[in-house]
């Protein structure tokens, strides 16, 4: 055989190597690096699977762990809210893993709200949360003006949202968990 | 085209499978034999010296992992009797198109541990490098600008990620066995292969996918992915564009003395990119889509022909001296460029002289694509031990022929 094919060939191997780590390890290492919070601005609206709401002002968007257009998490100190577009299929699931779920006839679809907090909700943060809520709507391309499109209990002006089950002991001075807002 | 097969010759019943089995006796089987003894040392997968056969397996044996979890999440979602299904179906959707691979590769006699091995990159490794970067890239997007990265992130990721993910393993299989990548559709088989593999893997995932998410049954949801993701893009996706890349590869490498660096680099760039737009343009939304999933077909279509046609040609210029000599007749040379041209000679052959001379035509092409290739890796790869390995294809070439063996040089 000649030279070529018995040398081991150490540095074009490695060359490959090096680029096939270096192509799956750097994007994730540029991801680390950049910071994934920004801040809601007033007016900001969020589309979730054919939905879309307003997350409160002055709260964080976690962008790394949001999808665009499926998922929303936002966060305020601790109190993590997650607004999750969930197959029309799922939502029975989604209604016992979930602080609550917002189901929407026409067009048919459902999110599920999770409320993830380590202590007690405060007033404010539950009013926001709260707001968040109610404000689920139809995208304007998915808007309908059929009443009975919207969702059971929570969606024409003025109606009631769907109740909420926050985690953990509430805040003295907040709505006690699973009522509707007043 | 006039073939000098004639009823002097051994056993005609015999030929083809003689040729074709490496234990079979008679000078033949001993040329086959021969080609495949001689090839095996260097030109399989495995190769424990030479260091690209290790940074092969370190690297499947990493990303594998990453993709079989990634399955192991698809399994867990719709239980192991649907996974099983999935796999079974795509397994045999696979199997077809490594058929239409097989078809296309006109002048391959190649090693199947190669291909295997192409297979298993594509499969196993190239999709962890893939879902790894993805992901990464997709983070970025999210953070920086998740309404475009979610419109357009995967079209501008992947393209990139996975069609580079991809040659990275040809160019690995290309440093393990060097010498059997003499021509441009060498590169454009081991690539395919590597592609239907990746696809074969994708396919699956994404129908694991669509069961857990999908109201429809098991049954539906699995022929819906069969005609989108089996039929109607078929081969003319991950196969295509890997095929053209490994087109790219093979450019870089067996044109080297003949064409000018500046110009092997700017027909790579423009193949790979070429590949890359495809893909980009299927993972683009709305119609850009339609044209994603045409211009594959078309890009390869038009590449084969000119990676077909360049083959030949260097075929035709290897094997001057033997038509010269009387090996081969340039009509059987001009025949081998095309499975038709090929099949046309036998039609004729069985029309004129019977199907047991047609068979041994059969025989006869085998042998002159095993030869041509010896003589091809002669001359693109020489070693020591080329002569002896055309001495014997030779013999069985003129034995087939029915005419005396030639000296041992050339």
């Amino acid at each position: 055989m000649d030279g070529g094919v018995e040398r081991p060939g150490w540095g074009g191997a490695l060359a490959v190597g090096v680029a096939a780590v270096a192509l799956a390890v750097t994007p994730n290492l540029v991801n680390a690096l950049i910071d994934g919070d920004t801040p809601v601005r007033p007016g900001t609206t969020v589309p979730v699977g054919p939905l879309q709401y307003d997350p409160a002002p002055g709260w964080v968007e976690d962008r790394a762990a949001s999808s665009y257009g499926q998922r929303s998490v936002v966060r305020r100190g601790a109190v993590t809210v997650t607004v999750e577009s969930v197959p029309p299929g799922a939502a029975d699931q989604a209604e016992q893993d979930a602080t609550t779920v917002v189901r929407m006839r026409e067009p048919p679809a459902a999110v599920a709200v999770t409320v993830t907090a380590p202590h007690r909700i405060d007033p404010a943060t539950d009013r926001a949360v709260r707001r968040m809520v109610a404000s689920i709507r139809p995208r304007p391309s998915a808007d309908r003006s059929d009443p009975e499109a919207r969702p059971p209990g929570a969606w024409p002006p003025g109606a009631r949202s769907p109740e909420l089950r926050f985690p953990g002991p509430q805040h003295p001075e907040a709505s006690p968990a699973g009522s509707t807002l007043p | 085209m006039t073939t000098t097969a004639d009823a002097t010759s051994p056993d005609p019943r015999r030929a083809p499978d003689s040729f074709g089995s490496a234990g079979s006796p008679g000078p033949l089987g001993s040329a086959a034999a021969a080609g495949r003894r001689t090839a095996a040392p260097w030109a399989g997968f495995c190769q424990p010296r030479r260091a690209a056969f290790w940074v092969y397996l370190a690297l499947l044996v990493g990303f594998g992992a990453v993709t079989l979890r990634n399955l192991g999440v698809g399994a867990a979602m719709v239980g192991a009797a649907t996974f099983f299904l999935v796999l079974v179906v795509w397994g045999l959707w696979a199997a077809v198109a490594l058929g239409v691979v097989h078809y296309l590769d006109l002048f391959g006699a190649r090693p199947r541990s190669l291909l295997a091995a192409a297979f298993g990159w594509g499969a196993l490794t190239a999709v962890g490098i893939a879902l790894t970067a993805n992901d990464g890239v997709l983070g970025i997007y999210a953070k920086v600008a998740p309404a475009f990265g979610a419109a357009w992130g995967a079209s501008l990721t992947a393209p990139f990620t996975e069609e580079v993910s991809k040659v990275l393993g040809v160019v690995l299989l290309m440093l393990v066995s060097p010498r059997v990548v003499h021509g441009l559709l060498d590169g454009f088989v081991y690539g395919a292969t590597l592609g239907v593999g990746y696809q074969l893997v994708e396919n699956v995932d994404y129908t694991l996918e669509g069961l857990a998410q999908a109201d429809a049954g098991t049954s539906a949801t699995l022929a819906t992915m069969l005609l989108v993701r089996g039929l109607l893009t078929g081969v003319a996706s991950h196969a295509a564009y890997a095929g053209l890349t490994g087109m790219a590869v093979a450019y870089l490498l067996t044109r080297q003395g003949w064409r000018p660096a500046r110009r092997r680099w700017q027909v790579a760039g423009a193949l790979f990119l070429t590949a890359a737009a495809a893909h980009a343009l299927s993972d683009m939304p709305g119609i850009l889509m339609l044209v994603g999933n045409t211009l594959p077909v078309a890009a390869v279509a038009y590449a084969y022909w000119r990676a077909r046609r360049a083959d030949h040609r260097q075929i035709r210029a290897v094997l001057a001296t033997d038509v010269t000599r009387g090996v081969l007749t340039a009509e059987e040379v001009h025949a081998l460029g095309t499975r038709r041209w090929r099949r046309q000679e036998r039609r004729r052959v069985r029309r004129t002289q019977g199907p047991a001379v047609a068979a041994r035509v059969r025989a006869l092409q085998r042998a002159q694509l095993l030869y041509a290739a010896a003589r091809t890796e002669a001359v693109t790869h020489p070693d020591p031990s080329d002569a002896d390995r055309i001495h014997i294809l030779r013999l069985g070439i003129l034995t087939l022929r029915g005419a005396p063996a030639l000296g041992r040089s050339g």
